[in-house]
């Protein structure tokens, strides 16, 4: 009997917890690697969103009603947009060898095109790293990252022949995050 | 002559500074890049393909509602409204929308399956309503989402959580009342009324939990009956409280669909909008509904299979006073939990 209702009450409660998959803000990103000796130095990320947060955003954004968004009113907004996303630290999370590294915002800015509303984040690490791994997560779930279709990564510099870069689930503690971008060196698996 | 000199020297410093340039610039490549699967169970390939569908999901509404603007085509228009009902279905599996309530209520509620149905169309119509009413507070709504302030909704917010969290009172209160005997457990969160001589009775009886069967030769029966005359509407009351927490439930509106909506008042697609807002929502009700209904044949399964197992009378009452007590408390803690934590994030 116990056996029974203990399978019950485990079948509801499985039916019932969250699936933590509800997403309300798909965000694309394009990511531009910038290396020194071989180590990532900094990376330039943008983050591109989807049409109908573009479409709230370019309203808010364009303040006078004109159907354009002038420097004046990018600039008045940017901080309000700007700052509760730089406390999440920009949903970004950087690893060096497997350990956290600390780095800072070089610049944002937003980016307008006529269907998309975008963001445009110059990131430069405080030591440069590799292996290095990076990774886009937004925990509360409201945003969701992914990579854009074709040529989502572009690299300037020399990457060492040892490493190459390996995008989609992360490895360590970035396991299960799946807008991960690793530099995986050394290893030929 | 001055002027060829200053064309040259202009050369030179052309031909120096692209020199410089070429030295200095990194040069830029698109390499190789080797995509990786997510080789985690399969739990978190099921939540990877839910994600992904909403994804496209998303992108494909856009699509369709621009097509309805530009071609004013019907196929599109019903494909759009089809794949919004999806994305409806998948994303109410997420955090929100009610979900957990709606189940720890049902598992603490003697309910049939067309109160859970009629509970669900009911969050359906209230997550529409508050989407649509929502609109023209979106630009504090999705800055809740955004950050920007958090200062979310405030009234809607609360009132939603203090509401849950007084139905989770209730429904502990009638579990006391119930485990004190003052009421039938069975009772408990809804009764018949008959409309007699002028005035309604709560009317509630107990057979089989004073039925027992002796396998002694003696087969003894004792019945009991518990009624519970009272002048109140105890039928509209739990009308009333299941109607209340589907308000409660739907009236935090889906970011998702107010973002579309928004979209649709931005390009003059109002009616497009509702409409497709209505499919989503009709789909988070059918995700919101199958968990409700789960839960209420969960309850009914586990209490048919503990009276049906020789546990005897006292093992049934056990396990719903535990429901009863279970789904209350749950109620009452995500209605408190949410309001503290509501009253936890500083206002806008």
């Amino acid at each position: 009997m116990l056996r029974k209702f203990l399978m019950l009450a485990i079948l509801a409660l499985v039916a019932s917890p969250p699936v933590l998959a509800n997403p309300d803000v798909w965000v694309t990103t394009n990511w531009h690697i910038r290396m020194a000796d071989h180590s990532v130095a900094g990376l330039t990320l943008e983050w591109t969103f989807d049409p109908f947060a573009s479409s709230f955003l370019f309203t808010t954004f364009d303040t006078d009603g004109d159907g354009t968004v002038s420097s004046q009113e990018a600039q008045a907004k940017e901080e309000e947009l700007f700052a509760p996303i730089a406390e999440q630290d920009w949903y970004l999370t950087i690893l060096g060898n497997g350990e956290l590294v600390s780095w800072h915002l070089q610049h944002a800015e937003t980016v307008f095109d006529p269907d998309h509303f975008g963001l445009r984040l110059t990131i430069v690490l405080d030591d440069p790293q590799a292996p290095f791994s990076a990774r886009l997560r937004d925990d509360l779930l409201f945003f969701d990252f992914s990579f854009a279709d074709d040529g989502f990564l572009t690299v300037e510099g020399s990457v060492d022949p040892a490493c190459r870069f390996v995008a989609g689930a992360g490895e360590g503690v970035f396991e299960g995050y799946m807008s991960t971008i690793t530099l995986r060196c050394g290893d030929p698996s | 002559m001055t002027e060829r000199l200053a064309c040259i020297l202009c050369i030179l410093a052309i031909v120096v500074c692209a020199t410089t340039g070429t030295v200095n610039a990194q040069e830029t490549t698109l390499p190789a890049v080797e995509m990786t699967e997510d080789d985690g169970g399969l739990w978190e390939r099921w939540t990877d393909a839910i994600v992904a569908f909403q994804r496209r999901a998303n992108a494909e509404v856009a699509r369709h509602m621009n097509a309805i603007d530009s071609g004013k085509s019907l196929g599109a228009f019903f494909l759009g409204l089809a794949i919004a009902f999806a994305y409806g279905v998948l994303h109410a599996f997420g955090p929100g929308h009610g979900k957990f309530i709606i189940v720890s209520y049902f598992l603490g509620r003697d309910a049939r399956i067309a109160r859970g149905i009629v509970m669900a169309i009911q969050v359906a119509i209230v997550h529409v309503i508050a989407a649509i009413v929502i609109v023209w507070l979106a630009d504090i709504t999705l800055r809740a989402g955004f950050g920007i302030g958090l200062a979310e909704v405030p009234g809607v917010r609360a009132a939603s959580f203090l509401i849950i969290a007084a139905i989770g009172l209730y429904m502990l209160y009638q579990a006391f009342r119930a485990a004190l005997g003052y009421i039938n457990p069975s009772e408990v969160g809804h009764g018949h009324s008959h409309a007699q001589e002028g005035h309604a009775h709560g009317h509630g009886h107990a057979h089989h939990e004073e039925h027992g069967h002796g396998h002694n030769g003696n087969h003894g029966h004792s019945h009991g009956h518990a009624h519970a005359h009272g002048h109140g509407h105890a039928a509209e009351a739990s009308k009333v409280e299941s109607g209340l927490m589907a308000v409660a439930a739907g009236m935090v509106p889906c970011p998702g669909a107010v973002l579309i909506m928004l979209y649709a008042v931005a390009n003059d697609m109002i009616y497009p909008g509702f409409l497709l807002v209505a499919a989503m929502s009709l789909g988070i009700g059918l995700t919101i509904c199958s968990l409700g209904v789960g839960a209420i044949i969960a309850r009914q399964t586990a209490l048919r299979l503990v009276e049906s197992d020789g546990s005897g009378s006292s093992g049934a009452l056990l396990v719903r006073h535990g429901f009863n007590f279970g789904g209350a408390i749950i109620v009452t803690l995500i209605g408190l939990v949410s309001f503290v934590a509501f009253l936890d994030v500083p206002l806008g």
